[in-house]
């Protein structure tokens, strides 16, 4: 009696739960398949063209006029401000470098704690630098990496670069940096902290300008996917965020649904393939946010469906590897690893000489791969199972030039 | 039942749920949890629980693609990888035994260990070689078992389900594990060698784990350390859903299987029906308690003899 009540109650809270589910369900897929969108963006004026985020206009402000194009949506991902470090006096060279980690356990950020290393080596090696790069990795614990900021100024490092576990939690360590003359950058990330410096790769416009490219290769109709990152990040947010609204300018392209796929190849396949068998529709394109383009490939391949369309974020070598074999048009932007801590070097470095930028926020654009230019980026030995990124041949994101606006002292 | 209930609702709800096609795909990502599943059952029938799968799974999936593109034998890599596999999960299993501590903070040291030792070694896990395409064909809902149009690796389940069920009901061994589970100092009297016992499922836990991790190399490009991350949650959801007492001694891989089919399913119809990632993992956390509190409330074995 007793196996058989457990049976009968489980099979209730069953039923509740798919009632429950459905409920929910249908609300939320009516609304992810009528493509509507919460972005603060403005309305569309035409297809593919998007007004400036609501908090652009006040950011734009601060942003010398020759970069403003470049800043567009910078709102979304970055708090931009003067530079907290105007009537900063930079320390003599040689320059003690640190670096405080928030996280460094996946390939992408030990390719940027190896550029890190080869920074300070070169800089070491013209007289510019001390006692190698300390590091300190917080684990993604952000208090803890708040404590590591004191104890990396305690040690007597002149210079403090950060992957910060996120924009906030650790800013009385930033300011105790900045009372004790310490320059705190963060590389590739934004700070809420009022003293912190940091570069960014430009998550709107790079993600704006991908889905643009998507929706003319659809002929600006038909019905997409879009591949999502991880869910409360800013970054996901910026990007996911230009891309629906590039996507909602086109009146007969229809986003019906995301998948979530947290920027790791096998998640994002595994939650493809979900997606795929419970969505029997033809499905036109799928829309990459980073680095799960080939994932989404091969369980349409897989489960036999019509390859659809596909852009790709951050030039994978994965991807590069499968859009080469396949002979595919794509397009992407190399978001190299180790070319995002060297554009933070220069920064840093040209700060430490004496230029004195215009803004807290250095951001950038990244270098476009289509199948004009394929070839330079793919390397033989690139596969679909490579786990590494395209890097720039030159080691940078952008030429020094880019910079002369933003700096005192121009180029 | 459960798991036939929810499927049957889905062919209802969802247009081509059915399709044969369909079912391949769900079975292609039960099999991956089921076989991810097996350590994390045998660890909860001992009375403990083994948080170090991710890291061994994400181990097994970076060195896989990096030795092999060293140039080394794939059976090589496989031997290699299973049995450096089975002697981290072994050292769990004593260390947690010997040294009386908790396996949960062992494994979890020990998943620390083994993820910086990945990245030491491959600096970064830069794999740039692509494993053999048997792999990803045995992974692929497109795969074949020879002329039978079924996915290898839910074969290989099949297979190692019938294994560790026989294992567990009809062997000495498998009586063993119950009865460590159920009472360690009673086993002990009774002169079952329950240190053995441990160390044999948390070395059988990783090497299950490992198999997880390359059989994820075939999945998709880009080999990953944190390929194996999602596995923990769902490795215990699928054992405490399938009904196996966290306390020890009581349920078994037969009710995994249960809980791998019923979480693959669901899950799946909850992306059928737009329920989004956050909306999936509060439902998933409903379920949990739901069904800890219809099976959980009993008392221990050991507490009821």
């Amino acid at each position: 009696l007793g196996g058989i009540r457990r049976l009968a109650v489980a099979l209730a809270c069953c039923a509740a739960c798919v009632v429950v589910i459905s409920a929910c369900g249908s609300s939320t897929s009516s609304t992810s398949s009528s493509g509507s969108t919460s972005s603060t963006a403005g309305k569309a004026t035409a297809p593919g063209k998007i007004a400036a985020p609501a908090g652009d206009a006040a950011a734009l402000k601060l942003v010398p006029a020759a970069l403003k194009d470049d800043y567009f949506g910078v709102s979304t991902f970055a708090k931009v401000g003067p530079n907290p470090y105007a009537d900063w006096t930079p320390p003599k060279p040689p320059w003690k470098f640190c670096l405080s980690a928030g996280y460094l356990k996946n390939s992408f950020r030990q390719e940027e704690l190896k550029s890190q290393y080869a920074s300070v080596a070169k800089l070491q090696a013209e007289g510019l630098a001390k006692g190698g790069l300390t590091v300190l990795d917080s684990n993604g614990d952000v208090n803890l990496q708040g404590s590591q900021i004191n104890q990396l100024v305690a040690k007597g490092c002149n210079v403090i670069m950060a992957l910060p576990v996120g924009p906030t939690g650790y800013c009385s360590a930033v300011d105790n940096a900045r009372d004790h003359n310490v320059l705190f950058f963060t590389v590739n990330a934004s700070s809420d902290c009022k003293n912190a410096v940091g570069s960014a790769e430009n998550s709107y416009t790079l993600l704006r300008d991908g889905a643009n490219w998507l929706a003319q290769q659809m002929g600006g109709k038909g019905t997409l996917v879009m591949m999502e990152g991880l869910r409360g990040s800013a970054i996901n947010a910026a990007r996911m965020e230009a891309a629906k609204a590039v996507f909602d300018s086109y009146p007969d392209i229809k986003v019906q649904g995301t998948i979530d796929g947290e920027y790791t190849p096998t998640v994002a396949k595994t939650a493809a393939l979900k997606y795929l068998a419970t969505h029997p529709g033809k499905i036109d394109a799928v829309f990459d946010s980073g680095a799960m383009a080939t994932a989404a490939a091969q369980a349409f391949k897989q489960t036999g469906r019509p390859a659809p369309k596909q852009n790709n974020f951050a030039a994978d070598c994965s991807w590069l590897a499968y859009w080469k074999e396949n002979n595919l048009t794509s397009s992407s932007y190399a978001e190299g690893p180790r070319a995002t801590d060297s554009e933070a070097y220069h920064l840093a470095v040209r700060m430490l000489k004496g230029d004195k930028p215009a803004l807290n926020t250095f951001v950038y654009p990244l270098p476009l791969v289509n199948n004009d230019n394929l070839d330079q980026w793919y390397k033989p030995d690139m596969t679909v199972d490579s786990g590494c990124f395209a890097e720039p041949s030159n080691g940078r994101e952008v030429a020094d030039s880019y910079w002369a606006p933003m700096f005192d002292k121009g180029s | 039942v459960l798991t036939v209930v929810v499927f049957l609702v889905g062919g209802q709800v969802i247009d081509g749920f059915t399709d044969i096609s369909n079912v391949r795909s769900l079975l292609v990502i039960a099999s991956l949890l089921g076989i991810a599943s097996v350590g994390q059952t045998l660890a909860v029938l001992v009375g403990g629980i083994d948080l170090s799968i991710p890291a061994l799974m994400g181990f097994a999936n970076v060195m896989s693609v990096e030795l092999y593109g060293r140039g080394w034998s794939f059976a090589i890599v496989i031997v290699v990888l299973l049995a450096s596999a089975g002697l981290v999960g072994a050292a769990s299993g004593l260390s947690s035994k010997a040294l009386g501590a908790h396996p949960l903070i062992i494994t979890l040291a020990v998943a620390s260990i083994v993820t910086g030792a990945v990245l030491a070694y491959t600096q970064g896990g830069e794999a740039t070689q692509s494993l053999p395409s048997w792999i990803g064909a045995a992974v692929s809902p497109a795969g074949h078992t020879g002329p039978l149009a079924v996915p290898g690796v839910v074969v290989a389940w099949a297979v190692i389900s019938v294994v560790l069920v026989a294992l567990q009901r009809g062997t000495v061994f498998g009586r063993h594990l119950y009865a460590t589970g159920a009472n360690p100092t009673a086993a002990s009297l009774a002169l079952v060698r329950t240190t053995r016992v441990w160390v044999v499922c948390f070395a059988l836990s990783a090497v299950f784990a490992a198999i997880g991790g390359i059989l994820l190399g075939g999945l998709s490009g880009g080999a990953s350390n944190e390929a194996g991350d999602p596995y923990l949650f769902l490795t215990i959801s699928a054992v405490v859903v399938g009904g196996t007492s966290l306390l020890g001694g009581r349920g078994g891989y037969g009710r995994t299987i249960g809980g791998v089919l019923l979480l693959t399913v669901l899950t799946t119809l909850l992306v059928g029906v737009g329920v989004d990632d956050e909306g999936q993992k509060m439902l998933l956390g409903g379920l949990i308690v739901v069904v800890v509190a219809i099976y959980g409330r009993e008392a221990s074995v050991r507490n009821q003899i």
